[in-house]
């Protein structure tokens, strides 16, 4: 059994813990959305290099999150290598008759550090708090209602209805012995996903069933205490500004002048 | 007209859409504060007629007064307030993703403050022994666990009247004595509705025996649920008499069984019975 375990080191103790849900998620959206919107490579770097900062801060185990990296970082590499022959420009060195091209360097760097930025930021966001408690967010940012309960029930499912696929395989499987065509094999499987499948249905009316008997009446409210701590509003601000920060360091040409200055 | 009755069902019949007949011509009544036993084999026609005693099923065929309001359409909001029903799967009964926020589900919806929605969840958990449980996820605990939380669901809303369907299946000896005894101290009305007939015996004053959809016998469940011919007859089995050693079966015990009979399970009535009482017994 495989567990969905993005919540798994919820319980650490960290600044990014404490930090008040919705005020989280809020920054970071923000400091997201800022380095998305960058351009300039060394600022990117420097964003990236913040994003790493983060993370420590964080105490997410890096191994935990290098696991979870594994197929984003295939996309990324795919990226990379595609990038530097396709995009047109000056060239910078030939591998063999290939020309790789300035441009697309540039460009599948910049890709790169955007994408992994924006990855990693994922984990101080989503890991230091339980997954109820981000769903729980999400219903007080006012997203539709009929969404988070969505939301609310695959994660309260999944792992019913997976536990259920997974009987019904062993079960066909421990009696399936003797004929093994191919054609015989998608036979037994697309009628395990069909059982499944009424199974969930069944189940669903029987929940359906159940909410109605406590008094469901279309919307599904729950208590939550949260509450915005002057700690909290320090760890805004701090996100807030250096999201900021970035964008001001492009405008001003700061990195720039210092070239500027050095070279006179 | 007296009315410590808290719910009679008239002549009720029902046909699922699907064209199986599931209840036939069902009459019965109950009593304020007491706990009966809806036992029947399966297919019987328990669930259906629990799911008609607080209008999920809507069916015009028969009638159904609950706590003195006849059951229709506009006071189905009403009912539901006054019966709770725990249903067989766990996973069913627990929807939401924290034991706080399901236990919650009822007395939020019936719309009481933070405050009194707090309590009640403190006090639900509490009857059901599971203080402390509020922030876990339902998919960690044990299907014992799950089956208590079902419970402590309802009791959030403090209903009048309490249905529970097969609230002992598939638990372990552990889990089931648990369950018996969190339902054993509450007090409100109880329809159980299952084949443990060992736990009825020990939790239920009366019993109701029904069998493909028609109620074939009502009466105590000292008479009902021991009556090894009445039971064979619809598909269910009768304790053995070490089954029947709750407490209050013992009097029976002597009426019915005479010394020989009791003689022949000596060794194991004295392993599960006190002293003082092996006396009451073997000394007649
Ligand atoms: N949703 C349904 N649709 C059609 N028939 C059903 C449905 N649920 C139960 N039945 C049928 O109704 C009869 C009574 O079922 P039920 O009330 O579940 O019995 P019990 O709980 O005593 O085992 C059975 O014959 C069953 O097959
Ligand atoms: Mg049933």
């Amino acid at each position: 059994m495989t567990h969905f375990d993005i919540d798994k080191y919820a319980y650490l103790k960290s600044p990014f813990h404490n930090f008040d849900p919705r005020a989280k998620v809020l920054c970071f959206l923000l400091l997201i959305f800022s380095i998305v919107l960058l351009n300039d490579i060394r600022v990117l770097l420097i964003a990236f290099i913040s994003t790493i900062i983060l993370v420590l801060i964080s105490k997410i185990p890096l191994l935990f999150i290098l696991k979870r990296f594994k197929w984003v970082a295939l996309f990324i590499f795919a990226v990379l290598v595609v990038l530097p022959f396709t995009v047109p420009g000056e060239n910078a060195f030939y591998i063999g008759f290939l020309s790789v091209s300035h441009s697309g360097i540039l460009l599948a760097t910049r890709v790169s550090l955007k994408a992994f930025s924006v990855m990693l930021l994922i984990f101080p966001m989503l890991s230091t708090m339980k997954f109820v408690i981000f769903i729980k967010t999400l219903e007080h940012f006012k997203i539709p209602d009929k969404l988070v309960q969505m939301i609310s029930f695959i994660y309260r499912y999944i792992f019913v209805v997976s536990n259920e696929f997974q009987r019904t395989l062993r079960s066909v499987s421990s009696r399936n012995v003797g004929k093994k065509t191919r054609i015989f094999r998608h036979h037994i499987l697309s009628n395990i996903i069909g059982m499944t499948l009424v199974r969930s249905y069944e189940r669903g009316e029987r929940i359906r069933i159940a909410m109605l008997s406590r008094g469901y009446n279309g919307n599904m409210k729950t208590l939550n205490s949260f509450r915005m701590t002057k700690k909290d509003l320090i760890k805004c601000s701090i996100i807030i500004i250096w999201s900021i920060s970035l964008h001001v360091i492009v405008l001003t040409k700061i990195l720039d002048l210092a070239r500027v200055v050095n070279s006179v | 007209m007296s009315d410590n009755r808290d719910i009679i069902v008239k002549n009720l019949s029902y046909t699922y859409p699907d064209g199986t007949p599931a209840l036939k011509d069902v009459c019965f009544e109950i009593t304020k504060g007491e706990n009966v036993a809806l036992v029947g084999q399966n297919g019987a026609g328990k669930s259906t007629l629990l799911l008609h005693l607080n209008g999920v099923i809507e069916n015009n065929n028969g009638c159904i007064t609950i706590v003195g309001k006849q059951l229709d359409k506009k006071n189905v909001p009403d009912i539901r307030k006054k019966v709770g029903v725990v249903f067989q799967d766990p996973d069913d009964q627990l929807f939401m993703s924290t034991v706080f926020d399901d236990v919650a589900f009822g007395p939020i919806n019936m719309g009481f403050s933070e405050e009194t929605v707090k309590e009640r969840v403190k006090k639900s958990l509490q009857k059901v022994g599971l203080s402390g449980f509020e922030e876990r996820c339902p998919h960690h605990l044990s299907f014992g666990e799950k089956k208590r939380i079902s419970v402590a669901t309802v009791l959030s809303m403090t209903p009048d009247i309490l249905l529970l369907d097969e609230p002992t299946s598939n638990l372990d000896p552990g889990g089931r004595r648990n369950i018996i005894e969190t339902l054993k101290t509450l007090d409100s009305t109880k329809i159980i509705a299952s084949h443990d007939i060992e736990s009825l015996l020990e939790i239920c004053d009366n019993a109701i025996l029904m069998d493909k959809g028609r109620v074939v016998a009502t009466g105590r469940s000292e008479d009902i649920l021991t009556d090894i011919e009445l039971l064979n007859s619809h598909g269910l089995e009768a304790p053995s008499i070490v089954k029947m050693l709750g407490d209050d079966v013992i009097p029976l015990l002597r009426d019915n069984f005479d010394s020989s009979q009791i003689k022949r399970h000596e060794k194991t009535i004295k392993k599960a019975i006190s002293k003082k009482r092996k006396k009451e017994i073997f000394c007649k």
